[in-house]
């Protein structure tokens, strides 16, 4: 079976960022994180599979088709949340159903219209009297009814309330429980991913750092901390995002490189720790260049 | 663009449309023919016999070419096409913008909304055509009615809308950013302007002579006017429709 998703030296160039050469893939069935810190690369990754801009190099496909040469079976086959409501706010959900009838092969409306009940989110009103996780809800509609094989949400749950946040979590969960269809959820809140992501790839400066899943994190990582006095210099270059301070040390390892770590304690790493661990090795370096 | 592709950006306009507070493009063209026709006529009677001249042309050549860009304004903030008014008007850019990013994530493709930024060209093109006919063909009747006509003054007229429609058009197939944008579609009136404004300084003898100078122009009047006209807006659209054939790899470009 194809994979939903497959990025290959993917590149893209702004006056202060360049997104290079990125690469992952999302098999069925597979909620994947996209996460990295605030500029990373997240969103200018999603822009690029939905050709909101274009790229300079690279191929992006969907279930096996190009999103240049087959863009409309691809948007047939995506649904798409993002941060910022993109329904045009003057208009009821009612109007989008209709635009969205004439434009999806498989539009769905009774289905559509029971989630919006399921929720419940009025048909008439205008999507500007709607609060942010009404508008989010109200996007996830329309992404949950035209048969979409591939859910892609732009940091959906920023601004939510924590009731909502779950809502939508479970939401996405019950869309891959077919074991057919997928999401990629990007994110800055790694919390939501420990609860429902499979694979977690992180992005740091336009740079993918990683690509793996949940369970090959844990496998393939500690996270170990210690009084300050069990880094030797025979160790210290082996940590990961090192944080020493006056009580002890914390610090990401390799888990072939706990034998030379004596007394410290471990535990398993989530995507949190994979993501500040990795970007204050990634700060560390850079400063470390910079001398 | 195959029938295929006019069909499915006729679709995309559809769908953008059930956003748009102002309904039928189609009906808005006919709208501003009409209410620049309404403008000639209410000018026309009221103004002195010299000035008339001065007038019409001046009202055809600025307001057409400015009219002609609101069509082209408002068809763009509808389908929400940010690349040619990125910078102009934070409210037409937020309205723009939202509607485009809605219309992306629909299964259309990026080159739909280059398709429709076309096909509108097209109608205000042959829009812009037909009143340069009718313009033409008016003079003929005042020329008849006994008032003088010079053929220089058509000419300018013509051959500043032919100037424009060609801006136009560029602008069209390259999706320049709004500055120069703006700047391209005013810059052939300006000529017209300046022109007018001359001529109708001039005593009577010095615009005799001044006018001999632009006595080439006088090919785009009459007859071989309206053929000129037809020849390079047939041409245009010609033009266009093989840019877009080879145009590849478009995207939506939304900010």
């Amino acid at each position: 079976m194809n994979n939903i998703l497959e990025i290959t030296g993917l590149s893209k160039s702004y006056k202060d960022f360049t997104l290079d050469n990125a690469g992952f893939s999302i098999e069925p069935g597979t909620v994947m994180g996209l996460i990295g810190q605030n500029g990373a690369g997240k969103t200018t990754i999603i822009r690029l599979i939905m050709n909101m801009t274009a790229r300079e190099s690279g191929s992006i496909t969907v279930c096996g088709l190009d999103n240049l040469g087959d863009e409309i079976a691809v948007k047939n086959k995506i649904g798409f949340v993002s941060d910022e409501c993109y329904l045009y706010f003057n208009t009821t959900l009612s109007r989008t159903a209709k635009a969205c009838a004439a434009a999806y092969e498989n539009w769905d409306g009774k289905k559509f219209s029971g989630l919006l009940k399921k929720w419940g989110l009025s048909e008439k009103k205008k999507v500007m009297t709607f609060s942010k996780g009404m508008q989010t809800k109200a996007m996830l509609a329309v992404a949950l009814s035209h048969g979409a094989e591939l859910l892609i949400l732009d940091e959906p749950t920023a601004g939510l309330d924590p009731v909502a946040r779950i809502e939508v979590l479970d939401i996405l969960r019950e869309f891959v429980s077919d074991g057919k269809r997928s999401v990629l959820f990007s994110t800055h809140i790694t919390g939501d991913l420990d609860k429902i992501a499979d694979v977690i790839t992180l992005i740091i400066d336009g740079k993918i750092q990683e690509s793996t899943s949940i369970d090959m994190i844990e496998d393939k990582y500690a996270v170990i901390s210690g009084s300050n006095d069990k880094l030797t210099p025979e160790n210290e270059p082996l940590t990961i995002g090192l944080r020493k301070l006056n009580t002890g040390f914390e610090a990401l390892v390799k888990r072939e490189d706990l034998s030379k770590f004596k007394g410290v304690s471990t535990k398993n790493p989530n995507a949190e720790n994979l993501l500040t661990f990795s970007i204050w090795e990634h700060n560390k370096n850079k400063e470390a260049e910079k001398i | 663009m195959t029938v295929t592709e006019r069909k499915r950006a006729a679709r995309f306009e559809k769908v953008a449309r059930t956003y748009g507070s102002i309904g039928n493009v189609n009906r808005m063209l006919v709208f501003l023919i009409i209410a620049v026709l309404i403008i000639d006529a209410a000018i026309f009677p009221v103004a002195a016999a010299e000035d008339q001249l001065f007038v019409i042309f001046f009202i055809h050549g600025f307001m057409l070419s400015l009219m002609s860009e609101l069509v082209v304004l408002m068809n763009t903030y509808f389908i929400g096409d940010t690349s040619f008014i990125a910078d102009t008007g934070n409210i037409t850019l937020a309205g723009s913008a939202y509607s485009g990013k809605f219309l992306c994530t629909l299964p259309f493709e990026a080159k739909d909304l280059f398709n429709l930024r076309f096909i509108h060209f097209e109608k205000q093109l042959s829009m812009v055509a037909v009143s340069m006919i009718f313009l033409q063909i008016a003079a003929e009747f005042l020329r008849a009615m006994g008032y003088t006509m010079e053929p220089e003054y058509i000419g300018v007229s013509c051959l500043s809308a032919i100037f424009f429609e060609a801006l136009l058009l560029i602008v069209t197939l390259t999706g320049m950013k709004s500055h120069y944008a703006i700047i391209m579609i005013f810059a052939p009136t300006l000529p017209l302007i300046i022109f007018c404004e001359y001529m109708d300084g001039l005593s009577e003898q010095e615009a005799a002579e001044a006018i001999k100078i632009f006595s080439p122009l006088n090919i785009f009047s009459g007859v071989p006017g309206i053929i000129l006209m037809i020849i390079a807006a047939a041409a245009m659209a010609f033009i266009g429709e093989l840019c877009l054939k080879h145009k590849k790899d478009v995207s939506w470009n939304i900010k």
